[in-house]
């Protein structure tokens, strides 16, 4: 009993990491169709500056890392992303491609690519116990951060002028570009908010190992992009689920899996995710405004 | 005869072109001519991608789990029987006692990738657009997990060693003209000019009769068998190599390599090819430092990442449908006359 319990909390924080990362993609592409992989590099930014506020009281620390990452984001879509307005998927996903590997490459200049120490506040580090379960702390801090930031994020898009235009913009851009939504602010707020949930998800990232390296952002990326996609194309309810269903099964995995087949766990991971793709091609939540039309 | 030439250029062009960079490569130094065979694998790999993400218009994230599947078996067909034998003890007894020469090597490892293909093919081609691309990002990450773990067959997460490496200048630009060969006759074919039309527009191609998920199949077999010996070629080049050679960095570099030279023709595949793995090795000189003159530049680990990746950017932000913007190359003799034409008769609008 007290196991099962166990792994449920670990399937909760992993699937809450997952979803948040999936979000965070998914807004981008939503907008601009623009699979921004690239997004990993924001995470790294975030773990830096964590890294780089090394000392300072934990408020100022974490953040610290949320603004810096927000402002990397904004930036982001300033400097590189603007230019490519309406490119084509395969272009797009070149470009935040080489995005990534040159702020990577940047990073491992600046930095070298040894794993650098980050000290975080005590409580993301320490166990609490109820009754015979104990579990870390880090659990309970990734489940609240995911509930506060989708909650905040499903309220905000329903009550905000910002958010009526960005789920209008999601919807069909060019119909709310004609009813006079600013293509730019829309923009500008996806990456924002996508840059927020990329500084809370690397501070949860950054906290499981105490370190920091320039391909940090790698995996969590792969992750919340198959996510995207599994949980439905454009849809943030498809992409929380999806991440938080990724989560979930992999720790499930972990649990069930004989030890001989074991390493193999992200192959059975990823045969279940060719599944569903086979059963629900468009994914687990289908928007109808992305159901091809003639 | 200039008829025919004008006609097969495109062709022509292209093996003028792999020939031209081969006879460079091969009369410069050790280090160089190494360059030069990786750059002309390069080429066979990005060919492969081509044939099925430039012909269909579906973008696949896994094509190079061929390239390790080519990799893996051409290594199990030629290394000699002994070493297999202390490599690789829990090997079946006939697969230890095969030891094939490099030309029935390759065509068996091509062939045992396009079975590989013929068996994930059917769902694949009847998914679209970024579901497919999952899916084969999917298939990559398993064939990885799978090459990382089967002790057996594949040493595992060890490095696979005692390849033979038959990969020379010679062998490796002819494989490149060769599928460059099968490549453009299979885009001209009516299989080929069909899946070109559905990349285009799927609905009228449809209403027109053509059977997507038909022609798609062709061209992913056809893939699958490019991409294996890319592998294969690739594996008898190193000598050496683990699974990881084969997952996301060269799934990304072959990509990236692609639409920089532009996705929608085999001039962007092979010209991209070519232009990335040498702007990476000139880039790679860059990061170990050197000295020009006065200037003695020390040298730093990710410049050469940085270098080429902001090179990328640069040129897709001014020329988003790649280098060669979806063309085949162009008779020289006729693009001359179209200048002139154009000169004489709108001699404002012509600034270059």
């Amino acid at each position: 009993m007290t196991s099962i319990v166990q792994h449920l909390v670990d399937a909760a924080s992993l699937g809450a990491l997952y979803a948040v990362l999936a979000i965070g993609i998914a807004l981008m592409f939503g907008i601009m169709n623009l699979m921004n992989l690239a997004y990993g590099e924001l995470i790294m930014i975030g773990g830096y500056s964590l890294y780089a506020l090394n000392g300072e009281p934990w408020p100022l620390q974490l953040l610290g890392c949320v603004v810096i990452t927000i402002v990397a984001a904004l930036l982001m879509e300033r400097l590189a992303f603007r230019p490519f307005r309406g490119a084509s998927a395969p272009v797009l996903l070149v470009t935040s491609f080489a995005l990534s590997f040159a702020l990577q490459a940047i990073a491992t200049v600046a930095f070298t690519s040894r794993a650098k120490g980050v000290s975080l506040p005590g409580f993301l580090d320490s166990s609490i116990t109820v009754g015979s379960v104990s579990f870390s702390s880090l659990n309970v801090v990734s489940v609240v951060a995911a509930l506060v930031l989708v909650t905040g994020l499903a309220t905000g898009l329903r009550r905000s002028m910002i958010g009526v235009q960005m789920r209008a913009a999601a919807e069909s851009f060019a119909t709310a570009r004609l009813v006079g939504v600013r293509a730019d602010k829309v923009i500008a707020a996806a990456f924002g908010i996508s840059g927020l949930f990329a500084g809370v998800a690397a501070i949860l990232v950054v906290a499981q190992s105490g370190t920091v390296t320039p391909t940090i952002g790698v995996a969590p990326v792969l992750v919340a992009f198959v996510a995207t996609i599994v949980g439905g194309l454009g849809s943030l309810w498809g992409a929380a689920w999806g991440g938080f269903g990724l989560g979930a099964l992999t720790v499930l995995l972990q649990v069930v899996l004989p030890t001989e087949l074991a390493p193999y766990r992200d192959a059975f991971l990823y045969a279940g995710v060719i599944f569903v793709l086979l059963v629900r091609p468009q994914g687990l939540i289908v928007l109808r405004a992305r159901l091809e039309r003639v | 005869m200039r008829g025919f030439l004008e006609r097969a250029w495109p062709l022509l062009g292209l093996w003028l072109l792999l020939v031209v960079v081969a006879t460079i490569g091969a009369n410069a130094s050790l280090v160089i001519q190494r360059d030069t065979i990786e750059i002309l694998v390069n080429v066979v790999l990005v060919v492969g991608l081509y044939s099925f993400v430039g012909t269909s218009g579906v973008l696949s994230f896994g094509q190079m789990s061929f390239m390790a599947i080519g990799a893996y078996v051409g290594a199990l067909l030629t290394i000699p029987s002994v070493q297999k034998a202390s490599l690789l003890p829990d090997l079946p007894g006939w697969l230890q006692a095969i030891e094939l020469g490099p030309l029935p090597g390759a065509l068996l490892a091509g062939l045992v990738t396009v079975v590989f293909a013929a068996i994930i093919v059917f769902p694949i081609v009847r998914l679209s657009g970024l579901a497919a691309s999952l899916v084969m990002f999917a298939v990559l990450v398993i064939v990885f997990q799978v090459a990382s773990n089967w002790t057996a067959v594949t040493r595992g997460s060890q490095t696979m060693i005692g390849v033979p490496t038959n990969t020379t200048i010679v062998t490796a630009l002819a494989w490149a003209i060769a599928v460059i060969g099968l490549v453009y006759a299979y885009q001209r074919s009516a299989s080929g000019l069909r899946l070109r039309a559905s990349r285009e527009d799927d609905f009228a191609a449809r209403a027109a009769g053509v059977s997507i998920a038909r022609e798609r199949a062709i061209a992913f077999l056809l893939s699958a068998f490019v991409t294996g010996i890319g592998g294969f070629l690739y594996a008898q080049f190193q000598g050496a190599f683990t699974p990881s050679a084969f997952y996301l960095h060269i799934t990304f570099l072959t990509i990236a390599m692609l639409v920089f030279g532009g996705q929608k023709s085999l001039a962007g595949a092979v010209i991209g090819a070519i232009a990335i793995s040498i702007l990476s090795l000139l880039f790679n000189v860059a990061e170990d430092g050197f000295q020009a003159g006065p200037i003695d530049f020390p040298g730093r680990d990710g410049l050469a990442a940085a270098g080429l990746a902001i090179c990328i950017l640069a040129v897709l932000a001014r020329r988003r449908d790649g280098l060669m913007r979806g063309r085949e190359l162009e008779w020289p003799g006729r693009w001359i006359e179209r200048r002139r034409a154009a000169r004489l008769n709108d001699p404002e609008t012509d600034r270059s």
